[in-house]
């Protein structure tokens, strides 16, 4: 019979000193040692460059020259540059409409290609993740000349179809979101697909069985089986989507350069004109800064919004 | 025999693996160096330099000349991808520099501001008449009144045409020094007509045209010192309704300006003419092989004029040698800009690439105005060129700040050229929206 926990008598509480614990580390060096790669790795990589990152978003440095403390200087600088408040919105917009399309895309691929009826379904996964191993640049390269306003084959197909042609890359600010949206979604939807078609193996024959037996449809079991288990993969999907999306730059830099007129500009797109277009490294490290925090607050909103689902 | 344990088997392998580190950052035994010249030449200078640029650069023809003359000198040229990036790199860690870099003439003068390269006054002023004024200007740090750099392209510019094509639509006596911007817009509206197009216009804006045009009315897009927007000066302003004009003739075909669709509307004789600068040649070159691509069909005529035009020539481009102050061969850098861009001999072999060195006695010499290219077939296109030289104006600058500037008309002209503002809104925007990119990367007095 064990003795109930109260009952135990007290004991002394112990706290080490820095003698014992040098001791100990002594004793375990080795075990440290193996562990140190880690440490040392995100000190110098992860640590080191977001304290200097710091410390330049509150001076003014261009890479060269002396460096000046300007306390918050640079930060109200980013809020009074022309360009932000569009780039902002074109990566909200890109986000809203990239997020939800991408999810529900993805989970109807991976529904079909999750059919144990499909012929081909292993040619067919691999088809659909082809596109996210392809190099983005050289997809970019056959992105603009299928999408050229004047000399694209969509238009000349649009042309032969008599339709009306669109201008997709230089004349429409809408067109060349399009092109983005496209071209983001044939590159990413692979990597989702392949996370869905996971979570959908991992959902027991037997619930499906169940609910067959009881008399539900097709679509009752996917609306009331399948997605409700998909649902901490498209939590996941969500979050680390909406980092991707926030922090988006391939895809409108080398379809547009975030043009026209700045249509298709991101956060990241104008961080980057400013830190390494114009070596304005102190702008760029409290813009980073300042998209870390909008980031941060989205991810919080998404957690509590997630936290009250479950409750 | 005793069985190892895993701790002590990584133990072992730790202390093999630092053994082997250690052993290898020791003195290695001393290799002779393949690249190091094998008989040096007595009382010649010896060492390395180091160049950066873009990759088959006019620069690198004239080190081919320059080594046989420095036998004892040897050298390398990288040319990193992400050059302009390293370069910034270098020059803050003031380690890991080239000793020679082929700088754009803003970034020449934005490290000039920052005291970052070599000062070369005394070098250029036995010589400063030797190289055009303009060019002279661009090295020239208003801040510290240095040269920081020796003038290197004069990237004057022009419009390149296919002659078979203006010849067969009726177009082959045009009086090239007289044709106004008026006479061109009709030309290019009807050859439009025919989906002949005599010029490139992104539609989402093309700075270039608008430098080109300012260049010629004598106006600046920021002042001498560096200090002021101009661009929305009465030139400016003037500057941005030729290039409205010039987009409502509907003569400017929207392609990227040398994106593939811009080389096939060229080799399929859509595209039959552009405004370019000189050093687009070595560009062309490469991407017009054969007569059928269109090959040995092209001229150049000057930019049209017109009321208060003043030169018939702009400037696209047109980069110079830089030596870091922090390099390690500052004095073979030296001597190599004193011999591509300052003799004959180095100026005609960089020259034969397509850039024009600025160096005026090699541009009034055979060697430059003989030279063919099969972009030309057998036409002097260089006579052209020497003429061009003495269109260049005295009041274009591009001191620090001027590239946030040219990127923000690029930007904004589209709105411009649809109509949605007036030329003088447009110019009003430009400078409101450049104020604080151009503030912030400015070389203050």
């Amino acid at each position: 019979m064990t003795k109930p926990l109260a009952a135990l008598p007290k004991t002394k509480s112990y706290k080490p000193g820095l003698g014992a614990n040098l001791k100990l580390i002594a004793k375990h060096w080795m075990d440290y040692l193996f562990i140190a790669p880690f440490f040392v790795t995100f000190a110098i990589f992860g640590l080191y460059p977001l304290l200097w990152a710091m410390q330049l978003s509150l001076s003014r440095w261009r890479g060269f020259g002396p460096m000046t403390f300007v306390g918050l200087d640079n930060y109200r600088a980013i809020f009074r540059d022309p360009y932000v408040v569009q780039a902002l919105v074109n990566t909200v917009q890109f986000t809203a409409i990239l997020l939800p399309t991408g999810i529900f895309i993805s989970i109807f691929f991976a529904v079909i290609l999750n059919d144990r009826f499909l012929k081909g379904r292993g040619v067919f996964r691999t088809i659909y993740f082809l596109p996210y191993i392809t190099s983005s640049v050289i997809v970019a390269i056959v992105f603009t000349q299928l999408f050229d306003d004047t000399l694209g084959w969509v238009n000349y197909g649009l042309q032969t179809l008599n339709l009306p042609t669109v201008g997709w890359l230089r004349n429409s600010a809408w067109g060349a979101k399009t092109v983005v949206v496209l071209l983001t979604h044939w590159g990413g939807i692979g990597y989702n697909v392949l996370l869905f078609l996971g979570g959908l193996q991992s959902i027991e024959p037997e619930v499906y069985e169940a609910a067959r037996i009881d008399g539900a449809n097709g679509q009752q079991i996917f609306w009331r089986i399948t997605l409700p288990l998909l649902r901490p993969i498209v939590f996941f999907l969500m979050i680390i989507a909406t980092i991707g999306l926030m922090n988006m730059f391939n895809q409108p830099y080398m379809l547009t350069r975030g043009g026209p007129q700045g249509a298709t500009e991101t956060l990241m797109l104008r961080l980057y004109g400013m830190g390494i277009g114009q070596s304005r490294f102190g702008d760029a490290s409290a813009f980073g800064f300042l998209v870390s925090f909008l980031v941060l607050g989205i991810m919080v909103l998404q957690m509590q919004f997630r936290k009250r689902e479950a409750d | 025999m005793k069985n190892l344990s895993r701790r002590e088997f990584l133990k072992g392998l730790t202390l093999a693996s630092a053994g082997a580190v250690l052993a290898a950052c020791g003195a290695r035994p001393a290799q002779p160096d393949p690249a190091a010249p094998i008989d040096k030449a007595p009382g010649l200078p010896e060492g390395k330099v180091i160049f950066w640029g873009h990759d088959q650069h006019p620069i690198d023809l004239a080190a081919e000349g320059f080594v046989q003359k420095y036998p004892n000198i040897t050298w390398e040229s990288p040319h990193p991808a992400d050059r302009g990036e390293r370069m910034n790199a270098a020059l803050a860690a003031g380690t890991g520099l080239p000793d020679l870099y082929w700088s754009e003439a803003t970034d020449a003068q934005d490290w000039g501001c920052n005291e970052l390269l070599m000062d070369l006054t005394e070098y250029l002023a036995p010589v400063k008449d030797q190289y055009h004024p303009l060019k002279m200007n661009e090295t020239f740090v208003a801040k510290f009144g240095k040269n920081v750099g020796w003038p290197g392209d004069i990237s004057v510019s022009g419009w390149y045409y296919r002659y078979d094509i203006l010849e067969e639509l009726g177009y082959g006596d045009i009086d090239f020094d007289t044709y106004t911007y008026d006479d061109f817009y009709a030309m290019s509206t009807e050859l439009a007509a025919q989906n002949k197009y005599t010029f490139c216009f992104p539609a989402d804006g093309w700075s270039a045209l608008f430098m080109f045009v300012l260049h010629q009315l004598g106006g600046t897009a920021v002042s001498q010192d560096g200090q002021t927007i101009t661009v929305g000066d009465e030139k400016g302003i003037q500057a941005m309704r030729i290039v409205k004009n010039l987009w409502d003739c509907g003569g400017g075909l929207d392609v990227g300006w040398w994106s593939p669709p811009y080389w096939a509307a060229i080799q399929e004789g859509m595209l039959i003419g552009d405004f370019a600068a000189a050093w687009a040649k070595g560009f062309w070159e490469a991407q017009l092989k054969s007569p059928e691509q269109s090959a040995g069909y092209w001229r150049i005529a000057k930019f049209p004029t017109g009321p208060g035009i003043k030169y018939r020539t702009g400037i696209w481009g047109g980069a110079q040698l830089v030596c870091p102050s922090q390099a390690d061969n500052k004095e073979n850098a030296l001597l190599f800009m004193e011999y591509a861009l300052g003799s004959l001999e180095g100026a005609a072999l960089c020259g034969s690439w397509g850039i024009i060195p600025a160096y005026r006695p090699y541009l009034e010499s055979s060697l430059f105005l003989r030279a063919r290219s099969p972009i030309y077939g057998d036409w002097a296109f260089n006579e052209f060129w020497a003429g061009q030289e003495k269109e260049l104006s005295l009041e274009f600058f591009r001191p620090a700040g001027w590239g946030a500037v040219n990127g923000v008309i690029g930007r904004e002209m589209p709105s411009i050229m649809r109509g949605e503002l007036t030329v003088e809104q447009g110019m009003e925007l430009i400078v409101k929206n450049a104020t604080p990119d151009f503030e912030r990367t400015m070389c203050k007095l």
